[in-house]
C-alpha cells in the first residue's frame, strides 16, 4: 500500500473514479450508437482501459467474457507494431482472432493508443459481437463444420483509422463477408463514436491533473486492487476444491464433454488445475487458451472483486492455470470455437464459479457470498425474412433468461439472465414482435426450472410462440446445453443443479382453432399436434404455419440440501406455481395437503427420514452416473 | 386590491411557501413537513408568509389568482407502499410481465458502484400480488390488426374476480393496445358499467407507447396513486377555498409543467415524482431573465446531488424514468443524482479515502450536530475548514461543535496515516469530484460542453462548495441564489401549463405516400390531444406554443433519438419530404454522438411521435434592487481563517453578512458569506459580484 501515499488519497479516489467513469460510458455510447439488438440488449460486448504496457485496468459492466481477452490483443499489437507500420495517435486497430485476442471470431475488437504529446498514456478496447462475419452459415456458428475457416473471416490485427484518417477500404474489407452488414457498420461506428468520447475526457482529466499524476495513478490501481484481492485471498482459509461439470453436443456428435477443475488456494495464491478435462470437439463448441482467460475472469471478478474496480490485469498475478494444450478449454487452430462463449467457455467459467464459491462457503468471513451456479445459455439464432420482406437476423433473448442461483442465506432472483452477462434486459414482446415474424402465445416464470436446495435457485423462462406473417419459413438454429443432462453447472453444499434447458416444437398444432374460438393456449399441452420434436442441444430446423415454439430455460442452482428448506417455504413455492406438490413430496420431503396446502410437520419428518435413509443406501458419485466413452 | 400568486413545495423537512404580489414582491416562508397530514404543513407555511406581510391567511387567500402546489403524496405512498389496493386485468399469457419484470428490476435505478456488487442486488418487493392479476383472451398483432377478439366472458369474470376481492382500481393493459386500443376501452367501460366507483386506468389512454412492460407499470401506478391523490388534492381545494381562494388549484407535474386537479384525478400520475422539477422551472426562467440559454442546475442537499439541464431554454425529459426499480413510461423532466452531500459519510476504505454513498441524515446527522453522529460528514469537514460559523448555523438557531468534528475526522485520519486538515480537505476534494463527475456526464454525455454553461446552485449545502465542483466539471460561471433554500418553490411560481402527448406508431421504409398519411395523421392526433386539454381550461390556440417530435432511429437500432419536425403544423409532409427528414437525424444523432457516427445512406425507421403545447404564465418581473456601492465593506461582518488550498493553509478572510448585501457590490476571494440558511465560499482567484437581484455571480478573477 506504501506506493498508493506517493499520491494522495483524495486525488488517487478522484483520478481511479474517473477513469473507471470513463470506461463504463464509452460502452453506453457504444449501446446506443449500434443498431444490433445482440449489443444493445443482450449487453455482448464490452470495453476496456490498459495500461500503456496492455495489462487491463477496468472492463466494463457488460459481457465480461469479451473484456479480459482484450488486453491479450493488445500485447500482440505492441509486440507487432513494426508490421502494423508502427502506433500512432489516433490509430484505431481492428481484428477477431480467437488465437490473439477475443472467445470467437464474432467478437470484432477495436483497440486505439491514446497518445499525448508523442507519449503513449494508455490504450482503449471495445469488443462487440457481430451477428454475422462470413462463413457457412447465417450468424457464423459453423453448426456440423469441424473447423475454424467455416466459422467466417478471421481478421488479424489491420487499421481502420490511420492516424487520424479513416480508411474506407479496410472498413470494405471487414463488411464485405459479412451477411448483416449494416449492423456491422453501424457498430464500426458506435467504436469509434466510443472512442472520441473517451478520449477526450481522459484528455481533460490529465490538463486537470497531469499527465505524470495519471501515469502513476494508473499503475497504482493495478497495486491497490492487486493488494486487496490478496489480502481477501489470505482471509480465506487453504484447501482444494473440486468440480466436474459436462456439456452436451458438439454439433457434430451428440455427447457428453467434461470440465474438470481442482482450485487449490494457499496463502494469497491459487492454481487452477484443469487436468482430466476432455479434449476438444470436432465441433465449434470448444473455446481457446486467450478464451479460457476470459472466462476465468467471469468467475473470478464477481466472486472476489465485487468491492473493488474490474482490473482484470492483476488475475495473472494471483491465479496460475495448469492446463494441457487441445482440450475443450486449449483448442489449437483450426479446431472451430464459434460457440466458445456460450458453449465451453461458460462451461469453464462454471468449475471455477462452483470452486471458488465452496471456498467462500468454507469461511464464515465470506460465507455470505457463497452462491450455487447460474444456469447456462440457451440460445437459439432465428433468420429467415421479416414481415416487410427484409432479411431478418437475430439472436432471441428468451434463451438467456435463466434464474439466478441460491446463496447460502436466500433463494435465487427469479429470470435474472447469465453469469456471463449480470445486466441483460430482457425485451418487451411488442419489441419483438415488431421486428421478427412471430407471436408470442405465452411468456412466464417457467414451473419446476429451479434448482432445489435449502435455499432454491431463480425460475427460468418459459415461452411459446408461432411464426407470424412470415413470407419464408424462419430457420432455427440451437444452440445450447444441459438437454440431455443437467450438469453444465451445478448446486453446492447439498443443492440440486438446475432443471434441462428445453427447446420443443410442436408441428402443425390446432393454434387457430383456439383463436377463432377467442381463446389463447397457455400451455404447450392444451395444444393438439402432429408430432412433437423435442431437440438436442444442437439442432438447426425451420418452422411454419401452425408450428409453435416452446422454450423453457433452466434455473439458478440450489443451495444446501432441500430437506433442509424450511417447509413454510415449500408451501409457498407450491401456492406460487413454482414447482408441484409431487415435487415437494420428492424432492423436499415435504408433505402438503392437496386442497388447503397446509404443512403436515409429521408427516414430513417421516418423508424426510425416510429419503435419508435411502440415500444412504443408494448413493453414486457423478462420474459413476456418467457413461463415458 | 392586491394580487397573489402563492405556490407550496412539501419536501421532506420543510415545506416551504413562496408569495409574490402584483409588483413582483416575494416574501419566504418555511415551516416543519406535517406527513400525516400535509395540509396542515401547507396551511401552516401560507400563514406564516401572509403573517411576513401582516395580513391574515384568509385575506391572503382571498386575493391569490393563482395557487401552485407540489406534492409528495404520491411518491410517499408508494416508497411506504400504502398504496390502493389494485387489481391489473392484462392479455392472456401475459400474468407474469411485472414479475418478471425485463430481468431487470433488480439493478435498475442502481450506480455503477451498487452494480458491481451484484449478490445482495433481489428484485424490489412485488408492486401487486399474483392473485390481483387475471388474464383474458384477446389479442392484436404489430400492425394493430385484431388476431383475437376479446373474449367477452372472460373479461365479465375477470373483472368479478377482482370485484370479490373489494379493490379500488383497475388498471387494464393488453398487448399492442397503443396500436389498437378498441379491446381495452371495450373492458374499461365493462368496468364501468357495473362498477363505477372503481377507479379505473387503461394503457392506451395513460401512455399509448410500445413496451408492454413499462406501460402496464404507468398503468398500475396510476391506480396505485390515483384514488389517494384525487383525494388528497379534492380536500386541499376545499381547504383552500374555505379560506376564501376563488381560483383553480394549480398542481406540479413531474413533466415541469402545471396542471388543474380535474386533470390530476384523470391521470393521477403526471404528478409523481414532480417536486424536483420546481428547481429546474426555476432555472429555465433564470436562463430567459439573464439570456443564457444554457444552465446546469445543481440541488444540493443532505444526502444527495441532483443535477439537471437547460439547453438553448428547453427542458430535458429522462427517456426511461423509474421509481423504486420499476421503469415507467411518462414525459418527466431528467434529473441525475449521486448520493453525496451535506451528511455523507466520510470512510477509508483499505487506505484510500472514500465519501458515501451511505448518508448520516438529519438524523443523527453530522458528528457536528451532537446529536449522537459518530462518523466524520462533509458538513463536518467544511466547518474543520472554517467554512462554517459553528454559531451561525441557519442564521443561529443551531450550534455546531467543532470538537466533535475534529473528533470524527480525527479517527479515519489515523487510519489513512494522514494530519487532520489534510483529511479534511481529502473529503472535501472526493465530495467536489463526485459532483463535478455528474455534472460533467450531464452534460458531455449528452453531447453538450459544460464550457457553455452557467450553473446555478441551491440547497443548503451547495453555495459551500459550488465553485470548486463547477471549476472541476468546467463550467465557467456560477450563479448562486438569494432565495436558494426556497428555489423549487419559486420555480413552481414560474411553470407553464404544459401537456405532452406521445404515441407510438413504428414506420419503416420504403416509406410511401401511405406512410405519409399515417405521419400526418398521428401528428394529428397528438396534437388535436393537446388541444383538446387546453380547451377544457378554456385557453385559446393563440396563447399555446405547440411543438411536434419525431423519435427515429436507424433501421435495426433499439434507441431512439428525439427531433422536432415543425414543418408539420404548416402543411401535410409528402414523400418529397424523406431526404429532409434524414438529413435532420443524421445531424441530430453526429450533435450527440460525434463525427463519423451517423450512417448515411443507411435506413432510418420512427417510432413515436410527440406533441408538447406550452402556455406560459405572465408575471411581474422580479424587483430590482437599487444599485449600492462597488465597495462590500457595508456588508463586512467579521473576519476569520479559513483553509484555501492556493495558499497551502488557512489565511483571515473576510466574512459578510448575507442580508446586507446590495446590488454591485464585489466580492473578493478569499471570502465567506454567510446567509440564513447556507455559506457561500468564494475561493482567492474568484470574484463573486452581487446583481440586481441580489444573486451572486461566481467568475474567475482576470489573469488567475
Amino acid at each position: 500500500m506504501s506506493q498508493v501515499r506517493k499520491i494522495d488519497p483524495a486525488t488517487f479516489q478522484v483520478v481511479m473514479h474517473r477513469l473507471w467513469s470513463i470506461n463504463n460510458e464509452q460502452g453506453l455510447i457504444c449501446t446506443k450508437i449500434s443498431g444490433s439488438q445482440i449489443i444493445t440488449e443482450c449487453y455482448d460486448f464490452n470495453t476496456a482501459l490498459m495500461n500503456k504496457n496492455g495489462d487491463t485496468i477496468f472492463i466494463g459492466q457488460y459481457n465480461t467474457t469479451l473484456a479480459s481477452p482484450i488486453d491479450a490483443g493488445t500485447k500482440w499489437i505492441i509486440e507487432h507494431a513494426d508490421e502494423l507500420g508502427g502506433i500512432h495517435d489516433g490509430d484505431v486497430i481492428c481484428y477477431n482472432d480467437p488465437w490473439i485476442g477475443c472467445p470467437h471470431a464474432n467478437d470484432l475488437v477495436g483497440i486505439t493508443p491514446v497518445f499525448l504529446d508523442d507519449e503513449l498514456i494508455c490504450w482503449l478496447g471495445l469488443s462487440m459481437h457481430e451477428i454475422d462475419i462470413g462463413g457457412v452459415w447465417f450468424g457464423s456458428w459453423g453448426f456440423g463444420f469441424p473447423e475454424a475457416q467455416a466459422e467466417g473471416v478471421i481478421y488479424t490485427p489491420i487499421k481502420l483509422v490511420e492516424k487520424g484518417v479513416f480508411k474506407p477500404n479496410i472498413e470494405r474489407l471487414l463488411l464485405r463477408n459479412s451477411r448483416t452488414v449494416i449492423v456491422n457498420q453501424l457498430n464500426l461506428r458506435a467504436r469509434l463514436g466510443a472512442f472520441n468520447f473517451a478520449k477526450k475526457r481522459i484528455y481533460e482529466t490529465i490538463t486537470r491533473y497531469g499527465k505524470d499524476t495519471v501515469l502513476a495513478i494508473l499503475e497504482q490501481i493495478k497495486d491497490y486492487v492487486r493488494g486487496a484481492v490478496r489480502a481477501k485471498l489470505r482471509e480465506l482459509p487453504d484447501g482444494s476444491w473440486s468440480e466436474s461439470l459436462y456439456w452436451d453436443h458438439d454439433s457434430i456428435e451428440n455427447k457428453l464433454f467434461e470440465g474438470r477443475l481442482t482450485l487449490t488456494k494457499k496463502g494469497d495464491r491459487m492454481t487452477l488445475d484443469f487436468t482430466g478435462t476432455s479434449p476438444q470437439a470436432k465441433g465449434f463448441i470448444n473455446c481457446t487458451r486467450v478464451g479460457l482467460h476470459g472466462d476465468i475472469a467471469v468467475a473470478l471478478l464477481p466472486a472476489l472483486f465485487y468491492d473493488l474496480p474490474w482490473t482484470a490485469g492483476v488475475i495473472k498475478d494471483i491465479c496460475d492455470v495448469v492446463i494441457d494444450e487441445g482440450t475443450i478449454f486449449t483448442a489449437t487452430y483450426p479446431t472451430p470455437v464459434g460457440g466458445a462463449p456460450v458453449q465451453c467457455g461458460t462451461l469453464a467459467a462454471n468449475l471455477i464459479f462452483s470452486c471458488l464459491n465452496k471456498m467462500l462457503a468454507s469461511s464464515n468471513k465470506y460465507v455470505s457470498r457463497a452462491s450455487a451456479g447460474w444456469a447456462p445459455f440457451n440460445g437459439q439464432l432465428m433468420s429467415g425474412l421479416q414481415h416487410t420482406g427484409l432479411p431478418l437476423m437475430g439472436l432471441m433473448l428468451d434463451g438467456m433468461a435463466g434464474g439466478a442461483p441460491a446463496y447460502s442465506y436466500r433463494d435465487g432472483v427469479d429470470v435474472a439472465g447469465l453469469l456471463v452477462v449480470l445486466f441483460m434486459k430482457l425485451a418487451n414482446v411488442e419489441r419483438y414482435e415488431e421486428r421478427f415474424p412471430l407471436l408470442t402465445l405465452y411468456r412466464r416464470r417457467g414451473p419446476e426450472t429451479c434448482g432445489h436446495g435449502r435455499f432454491r435457485g431463480g425460475v427460468g423462462l418459459e415461452t411459446a410462440y408461432i411464426p407470424y406473417k412470415n413470407p419464408i419459413p424462419l430457420r432455427e438454429q440451437v444452440c445450447s446445453a444441459s438437454h440431455a443432462l443437467p450438469a453444465a453447472s451445478a448446486g453446492i453444499m447439498g443443492g440440486y443443479p438446475s432443471s434441462n434447458n428445453l427447446q420443443n416444437i410442436a408441428r402443425k398444432t390446432n393454434v387457430m382453432e383456439f383463436f377463432a374460438k377467442k381463446q389463447i393456449p397457455v400451455h404447450i399441452d392444451e395444444l393438439n399436434w402432429e408430432r412433437f420434436e423435442a431437440l438436442e442441444a444442437k439442432a438447426d430446423v425451420f418452422i411454419d404455419g401452425t408450428d409453435v415454439w416452446h422454450l423453457v430455460v433452466g434455473g439458478g442452482c440450489g443451495y444446501g440440501d432441500p430437506l433442509d428448506r424450511d417447509p413454510e417455504a415449500v408451501r409457498r413455492d407450491v401456492q406460487d406455481d413454482i414447482y408441484s406438490i409431487g415435487t415437494a413430496k420428492n424432492i423436499y420431503g415435504c408433505i402438503l395437503d392437496p386442497e388447503t396446502l397446509e404443512v403436515d410437520l409429521m408427516a414430513t419428518e417421516e418423508q424426510r427420514q425416510k429419503i435419508r435413509a435411502k440415500r444412504l443406501e443408494e448413493g453414486k458419485l457423478v462420474s459413476e452416473i456418467v457413461k463415458k466413452d | 386590491m392586491a394580487k397573489y400568486n402563492v405556490s407550496v413545495d412539501v419536501g421532506g423537512t420543510f415545506t416551504d411557501c413562496v408569495v409574490m404580489d402584483e409588483k413582483g414582491h416575494t416574501s419566504i416562508a418555511k415551516s416543519l413537513t406535517t406527513p400525516i397530514d400535509p395540509i396542515k404543513g401547507v396551511l401552516d407555511a401560507t400563514l406564516i408568509a401572509a403573517e411576513q406581510r401582516s395580513i391574515s391567511l384568509d385575506d391572503l387567500l382571498k386575493d391569490t389568482v393563482r395557487f401552485i402546489h407540489g406534492t409528495t403524496v404520491g411518491t410517499n405512498a408508494l416508497t411506504e407502499r400504502k398504496f390502493a389496493k389494485v387489481g391489473l386485468i392484462t392479455t392472456k399469457g401475459f400474468r407474469d410481465t411485472i414479475h418478471i419484470g425485463r430481468m431487470s428490476s433488480r439493478f435498475i435505478g442502481k450506480t455503477v458502484r451498487e452494480r458491481l456488487d451484484w449478490a445482495p442486488l433481489v428484485n424490489p418487493p412485488h408492486i401487486i400480488s399474483l392473485d390481483y392479476v387475471v388474464e383474458v383472451s384477446e389479442r392484436v398483432d404489430m400492425a394493430g390488426n385484431i388476431v383475437v377478439e376479446l373474449n367477452v366472458e372472460e373479461a365479465e369474470q375477470a373483472i368479478e374476480t377482482l370485484a370479490r376481492k373489494k379493490i379500488e382500481g383497475i388498471a387494464i393493459c393488453f398487448l399492442w393496445s397503443f396500436l389498437n386500443p378498441t379491446h381495452e376501452q371495450k373492458v374499461k367501460q365493462m368496468v364501468f358499467s357495473k362498477y363505477p366507483h372503481i377507479f379505473c386506468s387503461i394503457s392506451s389512454e395513460i401512455a399509448p407507447v410500445i413496451g408492454e412492460y413499462e406501460r402496464m407499470i404507468t398503468c398500475l401506478l396510476n391506480c396505485f396513486v390515483g384514488p389517494l391523490l384525487a383525494t388528497y388534492c379534492a380536500n386541499l381545494e376545499r381547504a383552500l377555498r374555505e379560506k376564501g381562494y376563488r381560483y383553480p388549484l394549480m398542481l406540479m407535474k413531474a413533466d415541469g409543467g402545471i396542471t388543474t386537479v380535474e386533470e390530476v384525478k384523470a391521470i393521477p400520475i403526471v404528478t409523481l415524482d414532480s417536486g424536483p422539477a420546481g428547481g429546474t422551472i426555476g432555472g429555465r426562467r433564470l436562463s430567459r431573465l439573464y439570456n443564457r440559454p444554457n444552465i446546469i442546475c445543481t440541488d444540493v442537499g443532505g444526502t444527495t446531488f441532483d443535477v439537471s439541464l437547460v439547453a438553448g431554454s428547453e427542458l430535458e425529459y429522462d427517456p426511461e424514468p423509474n421509481i423504486n426499480q420499476y421503469s415507467y413510461t411518462l414525459p418527466k423532466v431528467l434529473i441525475d443524482s449521486v448520493g453525496a452531500g451535506g451528511s455523507s459519510i466520510a470512510w477509508s476504505d483499505r487506505g484510500v479515502l472514500r465519501v458515501g454513498p451511505t448518508s448520516a441524515g438529519s438524523n443523527p446527522g453530522p458528528a457536528c450536530y451532537d446529536r449522537g453522529g459518530e462518523q466524520p460528514t462533509v458538513t463536518d469537514a467544511d466547518l474543520v475548514l472554517g467554512y462554517l460559523n459553528p454559531d451561525y448555523f441557519w442564521g443561529g438557531r443551531m450550534k455546531l461543535k467543532k470538537e466533535k468534528a475534529e473528533g470524527a475526522i480525527k479517527r479515519i485520519a489515523d487510519e489513512l496515516n494522514m494530519s487532520l486538515i489534510d483529511t479534511a480537505l481529502g473529503i472535501r476534494k472526493v465530495v467536489d469530484a463526485e459532483m463535478a463527475d455528474l455534472t460533467r456526464r450531464c452534460t458531455m454525455e449528452r453531447g453538450y460542453d459544460p464550457r457553455e454553461f452557467t450553473l446555478l446552485v441551491y440547497g443548503g449545502s451547495g453555495p459551500v462548495h459550488a465553485w470548486r465542483y463547477t471549476e472541476e466539471a468546467g463550467v465557467k460561471e456560477v450563479i448562486v441564489l438569494s432565495n436558494s433554500s426556497v428555489f423549487s418553490a419559486y420555480g413552481m411560481q414560474r411553470a407553464p401549463e404544459i401537456y405532452i402527448a406521445n404515441k407510438s406508431r413504428p414506420l419503416i421504409p420504403p416509406f410511401t405516400a401511405a406512410t405519409f398519411n399515417v405521419i400526418n395523421t398521428t401528428c394529428a392526433e397528438v396534437r388535436d390531444r393537446i388541444y383538446s386539454l387546453f380547451e377544457a381550461r378554456g385557453i385559446p390556440k393563440e396563447e399555446i406554443r405547440l411543438r411536434v417530435f419525431l423519435f427515429a432511429r436507424y433501421l435495426l437500432q433499439s434507441h431512439e433519438v428525439m427531433m422536432e419536425i415543425p414543418e408539420v403544423l404548416e402543411r401535410p409532409l409528402t414523400e418529397a419530404d424523406i431526404g429532409m427528414l434524414q438529413e435532420r437525424f443524421h445531424a441530430t444523432y453526429e450533435g450527440i454522438y460525434g463525427k463519423d457516427t451517423a450512417l448515411v445512406g443507411g435506413g432510418i425507421e420512427f417510432m413515436t411521435f410527440r406533441a408538447e403545447g406550452t402556455r406560459e404564465i405572465s408575471l411581474p418581473p422580479e424587483p430590482k434592487a437599487t444599485e449600492g456601492p462597488q465597495d462590500a465593506s457595508r456588508a463586512l461582518k467579521s473576519q476569520r481563517k479559513a483553509y484555501f488550498e492556493e495558499y497551502g493553509g488557512f489565511v483571515p478572510c473576510n466574512v459578510y453578512d448575507g442580508d446586507k448585501l446590495e446590488n454591485g457590490m464585489v466580492l473578493e476571494g478569499p471570502s465567506i458569506v454567510e446567509r440564513m440558511g447556507d455559506s457561500v465560499v468564494i475561493p482567492p482567484h474568484v470574484r463573486g459580484e452581487v446583481d440586481q437581484y441580489l444573486n451572486i455571480f461566481l467568475t474567475r478573477k482576470e489573469g488567475s
